[in-house]
């Protein structure tokens, strides 16, 4: 389980039923399981790949693995994967019930190298150069502390500048964005792209068959992610990030059993070897159009 | 990526180009199932763990190279590694078995294999006309026993003894597994005297994940893949009624659903005479009777639900394999033997 694909649509009450939970001296997994609505999070599954979750390091290239900062850390599983690579983890989170079992977790894993501290990603209460690596996951999928506006565009620049300030030369931050679960725009696509996008999506609001329309509408905004995979790079440059590489995790970052390359032909190498792999996605990975392909973009960025 | 990654990739690397050929972020994790270094729960045991693997993307982004990456404690990895690497000695099997090298650290292992491309067999076979179906199975099955005899000469080591194995006594664990999960007692003495009644079988190294999905079609030959738990099973025609029973699935998916292989197999079922038939020219060409083979496919099914019940994997995924055995139980009802029941139907091998 994740912060992006189960707790960002978790009630402040919930939050608070978890931490109570592990007050009480529940189990981490379990009190997960009592909060979770099984039926929504399939915790069966989730359970026995969340580990490999951390499998992303081996594609980093890094000159120390000493340090390593989670901004937004949940309920804790990213943070437990950094934590067997690194020396030495920080966790951050927002929200004092999450942080409340975070520390619950490491304590009952007794994972020596963790350390938790409450505060917002747009203000990371570190000095300059102090990580070798930082990871933002689940970035824009909830609201980020300390910004005025839950808007994404408005969240981008002001978290990743401080994700830069706090990562030494030559270290490397990790976004990853699930854009399959925000209802709406992630980001701003351009004005072309989205008055094309208005233009169709009014067009099929034209037909009369519901379901037909729902699932046309959602095929159409699924363009808005070629705005995803050329804004961020553009924003991760911007904040100060030399080198940026981009990757596509599927199916989703809970189950995050493929990570592609953003590139054309390594997206039509990947899809060569799926089995269920249809003609329409080929055709779409062989226009260049591969981010509307994947709900789970991720972004390696070196200062 | 990872500097301790590079380093065994460049330690295992066949052609001594990698580094020159592989770009920077020319990686690609597939089946990334498991973490590495792997999770340690408050016990101290560590997960099942079958760790990620890779594909090299070369310049061009083409795929050059595959990668298997497990923790160190997997022995499936190390055992794969060394045979695929005794099987590229065989000039006669360069052309079936990727090229293959291995490295490991105190924290990883991986195995570095040339990218076999080609079209899976799983894509083509539910397509494929009868004649051609027959034609295929009968190929891919005699690559197989042509690499398993080759093993045999290149790993005698693999060959736990040369003495033929007893089916009912090799069966024993699996039973004692299957009545703990709550198979009926009656049900597994049939199969026990069943089993007693083939005899024995001389020992054959199986490939033991022979399935569609491991074959693919390149350049006018067959190519087998996935040799992780080779030779660990014995028992010849093992890979043969495992191969036809997935064939006929995927060529059948409605009717795998409703009935069980064994009962289908018995049964006036389309293709059954052929699976049968497949079954018993195979069994003839390992030198095998008939009863022998009926005793192979009993054992096969008991073997198989047994081995998924031991790795812990969820009840649905090995109660199917269950009904499977109870059907061949079934076949044993009054007395009767295996072999009449799924054999006697059969038309003569061609």
């Amino acid at each position: 389980m994740d912060a992006a694909g189960v707790m960002s649509s978790w009630s402040d009450e919930a939050l608070a039923q978890l931490a109570a939970t592990v007050r009480r001296g529940t189990p981490w997994r379990q009190a997960l399981l009592e909060v979770a609505q099984p039926s929504r999070s399939g915790e069966g599954t989730e359970h026995r790949t969340e580990d490999a979750r951390g499998n992303w390091l081996w594609l980093v290239d890094l000159e120390r693995w000493e340090c390593a900062l989670d901004v937004q850390g949940g309920i804790g599983t990213t943070t437990a994967a950094l934590s067997r690579h690194f020396a030495s983890v920080h966790y951050l989170d927002a929200a004092r019930p999450l942080v409340e079992f975070a520390r619950a977790r490491f304590r009952e894993d007794r994972s020596a190298n963790v350390a938790c501290a409450q505060a917002g990603a747009s203000a990371l209460p570190y000095g300059p150069a102090t990580f070798d690596c930082v990871v933002w996951d689940g970035a824009l999928g909830r609201r980020v502390a300390g910004v005025a506006t839950a808007d994404p565009p408005a969240a981008l620049p002001a978290v990743l500048a401080e994700c830069r300030r706090v990562l030494r030369p030559g270290g490397c931050l990790y976004v990853g964005i699930a854009t399959g679960a925000a209802p709406e725009r992630v980001l701003g696509a351009g004005l072309i792209l989205s008055a094309l996008i208005r233009m169709v999506v009014g067009l099929i609001r034209v037909v009369p068959l519901w379901a037909w329309r729902r699932r046309a509408t959602r095929r159409v905004r699924r363009f808005e992610r070629l705005a995803v995979a050329r804004a961020v790079p553009r924003q991760l440059r911007a904040a100060g990030f030399t080198r940026v590489q981009a990757y596509y995790i599927d199916p989703s970052f809970q189950q995050p059993w493929n990570i592609i390359p953003a590139r054309r032909r390594a997206v039509l190498a990947y899809e060569g070897l799926q089995i269920t792999s249809a003609g329409p996605r080929r055709w779409l990975a062989w226009l260049s159009l591969h981010p509307v392909l994947f709900d789970c973009h991720v972004f390696l960025a070196y200062a | 990526m990872k500097r301790k990654l590079r380093e065994l990739l460049v330690a295992a690397d066949l052609d001594g180009d990698l580094t020159r050929e592989i770009r920077d972020d020319g990686f690609l994790i597939l089946e990334n199932y498991g973490a590495i270094p792997p999770a340690v729960r408050r016990s101290g045991y560590y997960v099942w763990n079958r760790g990620f693997n890779v594909l090299l993307l070369g310049r061009d982004d083409t795929p050059r190279y595959f990668c298997k990456c497990r923790p160190i404690a997997d022995a499936n990895l190390e055992r794969e590694t060394s045979v695929l690497h005794a099987l590229n000695h065989d000039p006669e099997l360069r052309s079936v078995v990727p090229r293959t090298r291995g490295a490991r650290d105190g924290e990883v292992q991986l195995q570095l294999s040339e990218f076999m491309p080609g079209r899976p067999y799983e894509y083509t076979l539910p397509g494929m006309t009868e004649r051609a179906w027959v034609e295929s199975m009968a190929q891919i099955l005699g690559v197989a026993r042509t690499v398993s005899t080759r093993a045999a000469h290149l790993l005698p080591g693999l060959l736990t003894e040369p003495a033929p194995v007893v089916l009912r006594v090799a069966a024993a664990d699996a039973l004692t597994e299957l009545g703990a999960a709550g198979v009926a007692e009656d049900v597994l003495q049939r199969l026990d005297r069943g089993l007693a009644r083939a005899g024995s079988v001389p020992p054959v190294l199986q490939h033991g994940d022979l399935w569609p999905a491991n074959v693919l079609w390149h350049e006018g030959s067959w190519r087998l893949l996935d040799f992780e738990i080779f030779g660990i099973v014995q028992i010849p025609l093992y890979d043969v009624c495992h191969f036809v029973r997935n064939c006929w699935s995927l060529r059948e998916p409605h009717a795998a659903a409703a009935a069980t292989w064994v009962a289908r197999l018995a049964s006036d079922a389309r293709d059954a005479d052929l699976c049968r038939r497949a079954i018993l020219r195979e069994a003839r060409n390992l030198g095998l009777e008939p009863a022998q083979a009926a005793g192979v496919l009993a054992y096969y099914v008991v073997d198989l639900t047994a081995q998924l019940i031991r790795r812990g994997t969820p009840r649905v995924a090995w109660d199917p394999l269950v009904r499977e055995v109870r059907a061949a139980a079934d076949l044993l009802h009054g007395g009767a033997t295996l072999h009449d029941a799924v054999f006697g139907r059969a038309s003569v091998p061609a």
